[in-house]
């Protein structure tokens, strides 16, 4: 039976195998385990092999033109954003003279 | 606050970006979108598979960072609390379209990106079993796929990159979940894979 704090410990040598994060005295140790446990040895593998088919997705930059309809879209913000400074004042204007 | 020209505020750090933003310089603005355009709209494409809506996030995303300048501390990264407006922009979104339909997944064909591709596995397994070809649209089916939790922790560690720390943070649970639920969400999308891979490409 696995407790929970060696369950925890065994992730993160999961993990930190999976991204070739593991020290070398660490690697062996882990490769040890992983020689006396196939499942282990399985989950670490399909972990590696995950991560490294993630890494590799292409990364998807935004599209030709963002900056402009990024300003645009900031400036009606301004606009929204002054307007209502603006109705305060009045706001504040009018109970002033009441 | 002392006033900074454009290359100064080129070189500070986001957190010195934010401080002037918060004190109302407004090229501040541009300089974190400049920073985060890409970064947000590749992370928030995992949930879109779609770059107009994604586009339309990553804009919401900047907004929202702008009219909550005030409430930005600096113990936070501006990329974390960033990253958290985001993800609660693409889950609420998510879950808006999974009530509308199942999102399908399909070449974006605006995107050339968005074709068949083999992702060459250099790791050499013993287990043939696992010799299994990816194509990007058969791992980004399976994102989609995951359990909520595992998806985004899994996104945010393999896509993103962030550390533990800053996922932990991003999506407000304990370290040790974020790795349990790194580790699971990558065993599990290897079984989804395996589920809809043709006998012939094992």
């Amino acid at each position: 039976m696995i407790s929970k704090s060696e369950d925890t410990q065994i992730t993160s040598f999961l993990l930190d195998y999976s991204e070739n994060q593991l020290s070398r005295a660490e690697l062996q140790s882990f490769e040890s385990l992983m020689d006396l446990t196939p499942e282990l040895k399985r989950e670490a593998m399909i972990g590696r092999r995950v991560h490294l088919a993630l890494q590799s997705l292409p990364k998807k930059g935004v599209r030709s033109g963002f900056d402009q309809r990024m300003a645009a879209r900031f400036a009606m913000e301004l606009d929204r954003e002054t307007a209502q400074q603006n109705r305060s004042r009045i706001v504040d204007r009018d109970l002033t003279v009441i | 606050m002392k006033s900074a020209s454009v290359y100064e505020l080129r070189q500070m750090s986001d957190e010195d970006v934010m401080e002037h933003l918060q004190a109302g310089v407004m090229e501040a603005f541009n300089i974190i979108v400049d920073r985060y355009k890409d970064r947000l709209h590749n992370f928030l494409y995992r949930y879109t598979h779609n770059h107009e809506d994604c586009e339309d996030l990553v804009q919401e995303t900047f907004l929202r960072v702008y009219r909550s300048r005030q409430s930005y501390e600096r113990i936070a990264k501006l990329s974390t609390w960033m990253y958290t407006i985001a993800l609660n922009l693409a889950k609420s979104m998510y879950k808006k379209k999974q009530r509308m339909s199942l999102i399908s997944i399909h070449a974006d064909e605006s995107d050339p990106d968005d074709r068949e591709m083999q992702i060459q596995d250099t790791v050499i397994l013993q287990d043939e079993e696992l010799h299994l070809k990816l194509s990007v649209q058969e791992l980004e089916k399976a994102l989609q796929q995951l359990n909520d939790d595992f998806r985004e922790a899994v996104i945010l560690r393999d896509i993103q990159q962030l550390t533990y720390e800053e996922i932990a943070e991003i999506t407000d649970t304990a370290m040790g979940t974020v790795k349990s639920r790194i580790n699971r969400g990558r065993q599990q999308l290897q079984e989804i894979i395996g589920s809809y891979v043709k006998p012939e490409t094992i």
